[in-house]
């Protein structure tokens, strides 16, 4: 083996480890009784297993909460994916004016602070009867996640010839049906992949979710802050819930990993 | 081949009725909230203040600290971020395939974690009492404390978001060394550039494209970050780290102040689109 092969495993190692070494931490303080968590020097390796799960699942609100954000989330999924598949097909394939401005506009709102919005929207949520409620999250996350969905699956389907659609025109299909017919079958992977990654950023939001919700539709990413008390912070059950955000954030990422640089760039670097 | 003409307004339609109103109305009504003095724990009547709040901005002593912290911190993570990634994507462009995607995993794994949970990681991890990094750096005799140390908090925001954040530079930066074609680097190669040369003619004006569009969304996002920063230091110490949206925050849940609120609001909302201009005409590859 070269030198340079040789280094390029020393760096491997160094980016797994730096990557890797937060998540284990968390992990095994979600496993700590309270007397390692604060023990000197900290315990790297414990061995008396404490289960911190226990509190904040069983016996507080959490299990609620991890439900209310997978709720929210599918439910987003279902109002973004049908209409970024709409408008994602019209930017493909029409020639539509405007529709520079629709893509500036999306970019803007995908951009744009989302503590900018957080007065207004309490405002009228309170107002309007929506605070609080599954369906006023739903219906706001796609403020982000319209644009992320429509740029990644306009990027699949120019990846598909026309003269399918043409082929399809032709054999007396309309707009809806071509769609139908021809594109979303040969979309597959990239249409899965999408709600996959709109899925995980509905999941992982926070600020909107604090501020528009209190105990009904609370969501489990923003009970999170809950465990820093004025009496002190509660390590081992934050590192508990946590541990649970993130699995299945990971786990979604390693299988969508093409597509989460699209998504995340509005679809200027293809993944 | 004879083609139907239409035109099919209503493939937007779901769009635009979906980001309409979540986008467009919070933005008029914050507008409209902002021209008034609205405060909600205030006995004081809500009345029409004109562009007082606006004017009142320049004024602000902690409005003028969260933007020049914020500005300070969102160029440092640009710096750090396309330093590392720029070495990330050298890395990974002449590496085997399997070693390669084994790589690309561990460095998409940062990308779609909760910003909370990494605010929370990286609170175990720097925390004067738990973590293990005061611990290891005590041991080397380095006294790191972000609870106290403003430098030190700061470091900390930075490297937490450089953690988060230096793969999608990464991989932004992956896809224009990929998009280089063979030919120009094998005839570098004949003529006797070093390898530095090469780097520096050959390939860094080539992809300046995703530097830049690299740096400007790591910057736009950075100057608007929120759940990370506020999860592991909540600001602090005193308003060190109480960038932009962190103080809008504490003005508008603490305070309670919306009038005002708003106004910064609509004004970091305004800078952000400038920036979402020049990002826009970057990646439509179109000239000015």
């Amino acid at each position: 083996m070269k030198v340079k092969d040789v280094l390029r495993y020393v760096m491997v190692a160094i980016v797994t480890l730096v990557v890797l070494f937060p998540i284990y931490w968390m992990v095994i303080t979600s496993l700590k009784p309270y007397v390692e968590i604060y023990s000197i020097p900290p315990v790297f390796f414990p061995l008396n297993i404490e289960n911190n799960y226990y509190r904040p699942f069983v016996k507080d609100v959490y299990f609620k909460y991890l439900l209310n954000s997978v709720i929210i989330a599918l439910g987003n999924v279902a109002l973004v994916i049908p209409s970024a598949l709409l408008a994602a097909y019209g930017f493909s394939r029409f020639k539509v004016r405007r529709s520079e401005d629709i893509y500036f506009w999306a970019l803007t709102c995908r951009m744009a602070p989302p503590a900018a919005f957080i007065v207004p929207l309490y405002i009228i949520y309170t107002r309007t009867g929506l605070f609080d409620t599954h369906l006023g999250l739903m219906l706001l996350y796609c403020l982000f996640n319209l644009p992320l969905a429509t740029w990644t699956l306009k990027g699949a389907i120019d990846a598909i010839p026309k003269d399918l659609d043409d082929a399809a025109l032709v054999d007396g299909c309309g707009t809806l049906s071509t769609l139908r017919r021809v594109i979303i079958p040969l979309l597959g992977p990239s249409l899965a992949a999408t709600a996959i990654l709109v899925f995980v950023f509905a999941f992982n939001e926070y600020l909107f979710a604090s501020v528009l919700t209190a105990t009904n539709a609370r969501t489990i990413t923003s009970g999170l802050s809950a465990f820093i008390t004025v009496v002190g912070i509660e390590w081992g059950e934050m590192a508990a819930v946590g541990t649970v955000c993130l699995i299945p954030t990971i786990i979604a990422a390693v299988l969508v990993q093409k597509y989460i640089v699209a998504g995340l760039t509005l679809g200027a670097v293809k993944g | 081949m004879p083609r139907i003409r239409f035109r099919p307004w209503f493939l937007f339609l779901p769009l635009i009725i979906l980001l309409g109103p979540t986008s467009i109305i919070p933005f008029v009504y914050a507008i409209y909230i902002s021209l008034y003095r609205y405060v909600v724990t205030s006995p004081m009547p809500v009345i029409f203040v004109g562009i007082n709040n606006y004017v009142k901005l320049f004024y602000d002593g902690m409005f003028i600290n969260a933007l020049w912290r914020g500005l300070v911190f969102a160029i440092s993570c640009v710096l750090v971020e396309s330093a590392i990634g720029f070495g990330l994507a050298l890395l990974l462009w002449g590496m085997s395939s399997r070693l390669g995607s084994f790589l690309r995993v561990m460095l998409c794994i940062p990308l779609a974690a909760p910003p909370i949970v990494i605010g929370t990681m990286w609170k175990l991890m720097f925390n004067p009492d738990v973590g293990p990094v005061p611990f290891v750096l005590r041991q080397l005799g380095v006294d790191f404390n972000i609870g106290t140390s403003e430098v030190d908090a700061f470091l900390a925001t930075l490297f937490m978001d450089a953690w988060h954040w230096t793969p999608l530079v990464t991989f932004i930066l992956l896809a224009g060394l990929l998009a280089i074609p063979k030919e120009m680097l094998e005839v570098a190669e004949v003529s006797g550039a070093s390898t530095s040369q090469r780097l520096r003619y050959v390939i860094l004006p080539l992809i300046t494209q995703q530097f830049l569009i690299a740096s400007l969304i790591r910057f736009m996002d950075a100057l608007r970050i929120f759940d990370e920063v506020w999860m592991l230091t909540g600001g602090g110490p005193g308003i060190s780290t109480q960038y932009l949206c962190i103080y809008i925050y504490r003005l508008v849940l603490t305070q309670w102040d919306l009038g005002y609120g708003s106004a910064l609001s609509i004004v970091a909302l305004y800078i952000i689109v400038g920036f979402s201009m020049i990002l826009y005409r970057l990646v439509r590859g179109g000239r000015w």
